[in-house]
Parts: structure tokens; sequence; C-alpha cells
């Protein structure tokens, strides 16, 4: 074997490594799917505005439990195959939350000092008016408090990708994606069985 | 005149300098990690946590199931989630109870991808300090930085 053939075949051995490294097997013995959800049928008008829902059905037909780490990650995958990784709970719900105290403070201060300063001329005018600034401004707040305990508990609790797929176990998730991209697949990457072999997790588009 | 502008100045360096940093301890048979909390709105807060004697660090949020906008219950408890991601791959998914208005007296157990469980409790400033040799944690809004990846 001349130089030339070591080196090209030296360069092959590299390219199939670094293939292997970045392309990692699919997990086996998952049994998992998902459906859009109609822009419609979804309620929140703060989380529709940015992205876009999908039903996540997932499970695990194996004997052994699947393990997420910290390094695992979502990626959306397009039929034109571009790929985007899925942010995390936190920035999704931090974008679509509603504000819940800061829009209202405009109104607080002058309707307090004109409540205020009536109630200290006439206790009668003074006082329906006072009711109506704390109605005006505890409402809309607690009804945006109440939305995001809703959103949150949807994103991070009853809906969301656990820790660990247990064996014979199904997970139903509800999985946000960015607006701007048309998902075909989905895919976990970094799954494993003991944190040391690392697997991809993929979810197709239920069959109608 | 002069009075009112003293007592807004003070005011104004008060709201300035406090900290709203609340602790935690969690413990674990790997090891005890400190960290602590900070609010963003009435239902969420991020956390940080630090492995003692250790490089391994996590990131995380809690929020509460039901916070509370009345002006009474304030004391009550009620159920949070927090949710880690460590720097070594593990993943912490907790239960905690904290009192709805200001996110007192916290407590509660969390377990991570491997069963192993962890008992975590709200420590007071003092007692973080001298247990962990850490002056305070600061929480920048830096996005790169976040450990949690979905």
């Amino acid at each position: 074997m001349n130089l030339l053939q070591r080196k090209y075949l030296s360069l092959f051995i590299i390219f199939v490594l670094a293939c292997n490294g970045v392309l990692a097997e699919t997990i086996k013995d998952m049994d998992a799917s998902f459906k859009t959800i109609p822009q419609g049928e979804y309620k929140h008008k703060t989380v529709k505005k940015h992205y876009r829902m999908y039903d996540v059905r997932i499970k695990n037909n194996g004997k052994k439990p699947v393990l997420l780490s910290s390094s695992s990650e979502v990626i959306f995958v397009s039929t034109l195959g571009q790929q985007e990784v899925s942010p995390s709970r936190r920035t999704i719900y931090r974008k679509s939350r509603k504000r819940d105290m800061g829009r209202y403070y405009w109104f607080a201060l002058p309707g307090a000092i004109i409540a205020g300063g009536i109630t200290g001329i006439t206790f009668f005018l003074g006082a329906p008016i006072g009711a109506a600034v704390y109605v005006g401004m505890y409402l809309p707040t607690d009804k945006a408090v109440r939305n995001n305990v809703r959103i949150s508990q949807e994103i991070f609790n009853t809906k969301a990708l656990p820790i660990r797929l247990e064996p014979q176990k199904e997970y139903f998730l509800l999985i946000p994606a960015p607006k701007n991209i048309e998902v075909k697949k989905i895919v976990i990457t970094n799954v494993s069985y003991d944190l040391n072999k690392q697997y991809d997790l993929e979810i197709r588009e239920e069959s109608l | 005149m002069k009075k009112l502008q003293i007592i807004f100045l003070m005011l104004f360096i008060a709201f300035n300098t406090s900290a709203c940093n609340k602790y935690l301890v969690v413990k674990g048979n790997s090891g005890v990690y400190y960290g602590a909390f900070n609010r963003r709105d009435m239902i969420h807060a991020d956390a940080k946590l630090y492995k003692f004697n250790s490089d391994t660090f996590c990131d995380g949020v809690i929020f509460l199931n039901a916070p509370s906008r009345a002006i009474t219950f304030k004391q009550d408890f009620v159920e949070a989630k927090m949710f880690l991601s460590c720097n070594d791959g593990k993943l912490i998914d907790s239960n905690l109870q904290f009192r709805k208005g200001s996110y007192d007296r916290g407590f509660g157990e969390g377990v991570d991808q491997l069963n192993h469980k962890y008992v975590i409790e709200e420590i007071s400033k003092k007692e973080f300090r001298e247990k962990s040799n850490m002056k305070n944690i600061e929480f920048i809004n830096d996005k790169s930085e976040s450990l949690i990846k979905y």
C-alpha cells in the first residue's frame, strides 16, 4: 500500500467515525407518533402567536426504562429537511405568558390619586370610583395570572416530556414548535438506557 | 420637601440593593447542592444550584401550581414543581411545597432519571453563606448559559 492509498484509507476511516459520532442510532422498541393540533382547537392565544402545538404519544415497548439527560434536545425536521432545535420550556413559557403586572400600573396610580382626592371630598362618590379602580386593576391581572398557570401546567407539568420513560407505559405530551416550520418528524436526541451509549428517538406523523 | 426627597432616595436605594434571592439546599446520596432561586413573575422562578466541593452545577426553573392574588390565604402552602438540568447530565424533577404569596418555607422531594432521591429544603441567607462557602448567586438573563435544553 503506497502513501496515497494510506492517506485515502485514513480519510475514509475518519469519515466513517465522524458519521457514527454525528448520526446516532435510533432507539428500538419505541412506539411514538404525533399529530398537529389545528390552530382553532388550541385555546391559549399567547402561545398560538409564536408556536404550533403537536400532540405526541410515546410508548416504551421495551423492558428497560429509557432515560433522558441534560444533553437531550428536541429537534424538528421539516418537509424540506430543514432542522430546528426546540427552545427550552422556560423560553417557551416566557415568550407565551401574559404579562401579569406592569401593564396595568399606568392605570393604577392616576386612578388611585383621583379616587383618593374625591374620597377626601365626599365618601359616597369616592368609594365607588376607588372600587372601580380596584376591580379594573385586580380582574385583568388575576385573569393573566390564572392563564399563566394554565399555560405553565401544560408546558411543565401535565404534558411535559418526562425525564424517564418507564417500560410498558404510554405518555401523552404536548410539544410546541416554532410556527415557521412545517414539522414532518420530531427527533429527541441523546436518550439512553444507561446514560452511556446515546440513541435518537424518532417521532413520526400519525397516518390517518 | 427636602425630607421627602431623602425618603424617596432611601426607598430607591433600598429597592435597588435588596436581593430577592431565596436559598435552597438539595441533599442526595451523590452529594449536597446549595443554591438559590429568584422569582421572575407571580408563578415562576429561576433556580441555580452548585454541588458542594465540586464543579457540578444545575440550572432550573420553579413554578407554583396556584399563586395567590388575594389578600388572604397568602400563608397557605401550595404545590410547586422544580426542574433542574445539571452539567453532568443529570435531570432532577421535584415536587415542592411553598407559601403562596412569598415562596417561603419551601420543602419537598425530588428524583433524577436514575431514580435517586433528593430532599429539598429552603434555608436562610445566613445559613447558606455559612455552609456553602459562597457569598451570593447571581442570575443573569443569558440564554446561552442555560442548561435547560427542552
